[in-house]
């Protein structure tokens, strides 16, 4: 009786042993690997640093917090914004953000972001842990841990050191522990989280500097709307988002950020999307404001506005700031009257858009041909011209003038390297170009 | 996650409970888990329990009987009537042991095969403008449904057999044909090895219970780590096979091979750690069968309870039969005494690897995939005494040399290489089509300059399962050279074992691949 006791009592120790050995890899872990250029850590300390109401708040992923630039809105009209984003925040992470929000500050006007893809089942469950790391314990914090996180995932969002298995094998991690000792880092200065071009530039608003080369957008790879992929839980959380406002007397509209044309036409189905988020917000009286299709008069999307097919960069989220500044005027003046912004329907705005918004190459399977396709408005026929330029030659030459045919024959240039460039336009237009592509090719 | 949570409390349950009541945890746990994985198709497992219960009970009586029967009588009664009365009985038996076959393979083959059988008559009729078509029924899997029948069916022929008595109670055979560790995918056990050990009770021991857990902790990382890794470049390039020329299709492959391995391998280490966490020991079903010098020497050491139980339940039942023997008589007569022995041989190999290749599933891919293995078993059977010969003539040629054993493992890797292609595409033109452009181009560079990289499978992931199977390989080198990994690791230092259990265990929390994006156990279809 007496040995058993013993083996169960050793057992038991070196049980607690291997725990808590594990548990000190593991935070020697999180310190490597956790990165140290954290924005979410950074946004959510200046959330708790103040207790100041926020007048418009404004909940979103990557696309909301580096589309609104909040300083720029505050300036505007002299209010004080702030942006809940943070990065693949699905609508859970969201509610639970906005709770967070509420324990330490009120919220005036709640800007709710409805992409696609944070409708969908399968968001992203990971987006819970980069929050969960910086928020502070609390009930919240409980709640949103078995509320947001699958149960699948409850030991890896627990424990920091295992989220970022890809940093481990990259070599961001070699500079993480230096940042992490230092006195800036602990002082949270913005400047730790700089990147060349990406940096935190306060109130949640991430800059980004990067930018499509001039009407070079290239292939646009954007998903179909696919309605059936809709979550009843996403769903769920849109009416707890809107409740929650409700009871704490916020106002709440939801919007989304201007996408390229490029991106709008290559989702193919936009339109439906766009109805099936009015009629879902119309039972909850909220108003939706869509600002991908938003009228040229009022915010031109240009490719060089845009980092990537779906974010604005810092350029573009000033200018289109510079506008909501005037729409948010306008919506708390109650002067706002949505046509003088919006297009009512996608096919509005692709007929007015008479112009080729995208080009890209392919080549052919025979590696006989090239060929250019393309994205454009739906009044218009697109026209290709193709050059080429060989190594060590300064400009391109042209190889087949503009017609309609969207295949070129490159094998009947000489043997070697090229670039080839594919022009477009719609026919009957007297531009050079609306837009271009080019790509290295070899003619064997 | 779920799985592990359901683990820990089976674990604590048969612990804490009192001895007679362990088996009947492991019941309830063995249902349970049956009916979270899908409760609609329970009862399939629960009409295979019955049916062969109750006939494995009749099969009893009849043995009784006949034994009875001669124990009363005297021996001279015995001269005169013995040969008949034991074909009375044997005909009785059998007549069971044919209604419990019917009855479960029929179920069986209604439920896997009656669509592909279906599709196929139609397809006939159409070709014959027959205006008349069956309609095609299709059933929910239920899960490990082939596994165990098999295990049910080697039973009731071993009572038919007369090798051991009828388990005289339901509920302890519902455990042995329901024991959740190898509901999903095997191994294929035997009740004379299995049962008793399920129905006695056994106390935790610590030195059992923590080699249960490091094979469950090597077989998760056989799965999460290295299968579900290579299964990621598998599912990318094979559906698109025509855009990865060349190299593309073959690393895919060689992906496959390992990912096919490592899956059903490290399920199986898995269920084997469970069992043994439990005070059970259940039997291998590999051996490392990347390191058979041999296409028959192969499936000795892969999949081996399935192998068993064709070898036991359907070679030597075909072998021995009035047919066989014929044959084998008609070829002696007419093809000589070497020939004559062969023969049957050889078209019991084809037997039973077309038995083997249906049993993968309802598709003429699997039925060649059978075929081609049992085809190469035959040619294996017929060059032998020719190569025994050149041996002798030449005794420079050594297969006793590294250098042959070496030869002779890329031999069999390269084999099994071509057999993959039938179980991989869809249907047998696309397996030749994709050998064929497999062949079409050497680039074998293309892992390196990130031609994959549109798979998802880029240099990180290549270098994970280069690391990977690096350690898989390692490991079983360890253990064909005959050492015994797990009391090899008892005998270290602390810091030692400690050491490789957390290189282990971060390996599979930071590296591990999310099942959701292959898919479960790949032999879990089965």
């Amino acid at each position: 009786m007496h040995n058993s006791k013993n083996t169960t009592r050793r057992i038991f120790i070196k049980i607690l042993c291997f725990s808590v050995v594990f548990l000190l890899l593991q935070s020697v872990l999180a310190f490597v690997a956790v990165p140290a250029r954290s924005y979410s850590r950074l946004m959510l300390h200046e959330l708790y640093s103040s207790s100041e109401p926020i007048d418009i708040g404004f909940l979103g992923a990557s696309r909301f917090f580096r589309g609104v630039n909040t300083k720029e809105i505050d300036e505007q009209l002299g209010i004080n914004s702030f942006d809940l984003g943070s990065s693949n925040q699905s609508l859970a992470d969201a509610y639970y953000l906005l709770r967070e929000t509420y324990r330490y500050r009120p919220v005036k006007l709640l800007v709710l972001d409805l992409s696609a893809n944070r409708l969908y089942a399968d968001a992203s469950n990971f987006s819970a842990a980069i929050v969960l790391d910086y928020m502070k314990f609390s009930k919240n914090k409980a709640a949103y841990f078995f509320g947001a996180v699958d149960y699948e995932d409850y030991f890896k969002t627990l424990l920091p050191g295992l989220h970022y298995n890809n940093e481990l094998l990259s070599t961001t991690w070699l500079s993480n522990a230096p940042i992490k000792l230092s006195r800036a880092y602990r002082e949270y200065s913005p400047e730790v989280a700089r990147y060349p071009e990406t940096w935190y530039s306060g109130k949640g608003y991430i800059s980004v500097s990067t930018a499509y080369k001039d009407r070079n957008i290239g292939k646009v790879n954007v998903a179909k709307w696919e309605p059936e992929r809709v979550s009843k839980e996403s769903l769920a959380y849109v009416e707890k988002i809107i409740g929650l406002c409700r009871t704490n007397g916020t106002d709440v509209i939801c919007m989304s950020v201007p996408t390229p044309m490029a991106s709008f036409g290559s989702m193919g189905n936009y339109q439906e999307y766009f109805d099936y988020i009015k009629i879902f917000l119309e039972q909850y009286d909220v108003p939706y404001y869509n600002f991908t299709l938003v009228k040229p008069s009022v915010f031109l999307c240009k490719e060089t506005n845009f980092t990537d097919p779906m974010h604005l960069n810092v350029e573009g989220a000033l200018s289109f700031t510079n506008k909501l500044a005037g729409f948010f005027r306008e919506y708390q003046a109650g002067t706002l009257n949505p046509e003088d912004y919006f297009y009512d329907s996608c096919d509005e705005m692709l007929r007015d858009g008479a112009y080729v918004y995208s080009v890209w190459m392919e080549p052919q399977r025979n590696q006989n041909e090239l060929t250019a396709y393309s994205y454009y408005g739906t009044t218009v026929t697109p026209e290709y011209a193709f050059y080429y330029k060989k190594a060590g030659m300064d400009d391109f030459v042209l190889y087949r003038d503009y017609n309609e045919n969207h295949n070129a024959e490159v094998s009947l240039l000489d043997p070697g390297e090229y670039i080839i460039r594919a022009e477009t336009r719609a026919v009957g237009s007297s531009v050079d170009y609306d837009q271009y592509d080019e790509i290295t090719y070899t003619v064997k | 996650m779920n799985f592990y949570v359901f683990l820990a409390a089976t674990f604590a349950a048969y612990y804490l409970f009192p001895p007679r009541y362990k088996w009947r945890v492991l019941l309830a746990g063995s249902y349970l888990f049956y009916a979270l994985a899908d409760f609609r198709v329970m009862y399939c497992i629960v009409f295979t329990t019955i049916t062969v219960f109750y006939t494995g009970r009749m099969l009893d009586k009849v043995h009784k009987k006949q034994a009875l029967l001669f124990s009363q009588k005297d021996a001279q009664w015995l001269k005169e009537n013995r040969k008949e009365c034991i074909a009375r009985f044997t005909r009785e038996r059998r007549r069971i042991l044919l209604a419990a076959l019917l009855l479960n393979f029929g179920i069986l083959a209604l439920i896997k095969y009656s669509g592909f059988v279906s599709i196929n008559i139609n397809l006939l009729l159409g070709a014959f403008s027959v205006p008349f078509q069956i309609p095609t029924l299709h059933f929910l899997l239920p899960l490990g449904i082939s596994f165990y029948t098999f295990q049910s069916m080697g039973y009731i022929m071993d009572v038919y057999r007369g090798k051991y008595p009828a388990d005289d109670n339901l509920f302890k055979f519902a455990l042995f044909v329901s024991f959740f560790p190898q509901i999903i995918q095997g191994p294929i056990s035997r009740h004379d090895q299995l049962a008793k050990q399920l129905y006695e009770p056994h106390s935790f021991d610590y030195t059992q219970f923590k080699h249960g857990i490091e094979l469950i902790v090597w077989g998760t990382f056989k799965k999460a780590v290295i299968a579900d890794r290579a299964a990621q470049l598998v599912v990318a390039v094979i559906p698109n096979y025509e855009r990865y020329p060349g190299f593309g299709i073959v690393y895919a492959i060689i992906a496959s091979m390992l990912q096919v391995y490592t899956d059903f391998s490290g399920g199986i280490d898995i269920s084997r750690g469970v069992a043994q966490c439990l005070g059970i020991d259940m039997v291998e079903n590999f051996r490392r069968p990347y390191f058979a010098t041999s296409v028959s020497d192969y499936w000795r050491r892969w999949h081996i309870t399935l192998g068993a139980w064709m070898k036991d339940y359907l070679l030597y039942p075909v072998s021995l039969s009035r047919a066989f023997s014929r044959l084998g008589k008609f070829s002696r007569k007419h093809f000589g005494n070497y020939l004559g022995k062969l023969i049957p041989a050889c078209l019991g190999m084809v037997i039973v690897f077309l038995a083997v290749g249906i049993w993968h599933g309802a598709n003429w891919k699997y039925i060649i995939y059978g075929l081609y293995y049992g085809f190469l078993i035959v040619a294996g059977l017929l060059m032998e005494p020719p190569l025994q010969r050149l041996r002798k003539k030449h005794p420079s040629i050594s297969t006793d040399k590294p250098f042959w054993h070496v030869f002779a493992i890329l031999r069999t890797v390269f084999l099994v290489y071509i057999g993959k292609f039938f179980s991989i595409a869809d249907n047998v033109p696309e397996a030749i089509s994709m050998m064929k452009l497999s062949f079409s181009k050497f680039n074998p560079q293309i892992l390196f300059t990130g031609y994959l990289a549109d798979t998802g499978f880029n240099k990180y992931q290549l270098f994970l399962l280069c690391v990977s199977g690096l350690c898989l390989f390692c490991v079983s080198f360890l253990q064909e050279k005959g050492v015994k990994i797990r009391v090899a690791l008892d005998e270290r230092h602390l810091v030692v074992r400690w050491g490789v259990y957390y290189i282990f265990l971060f390996g599979i929390l930071l590296f591990s691949v999310s099942s959701s994006m292959t898919g479960g156990f790949f032999y879990a279809q089965f």
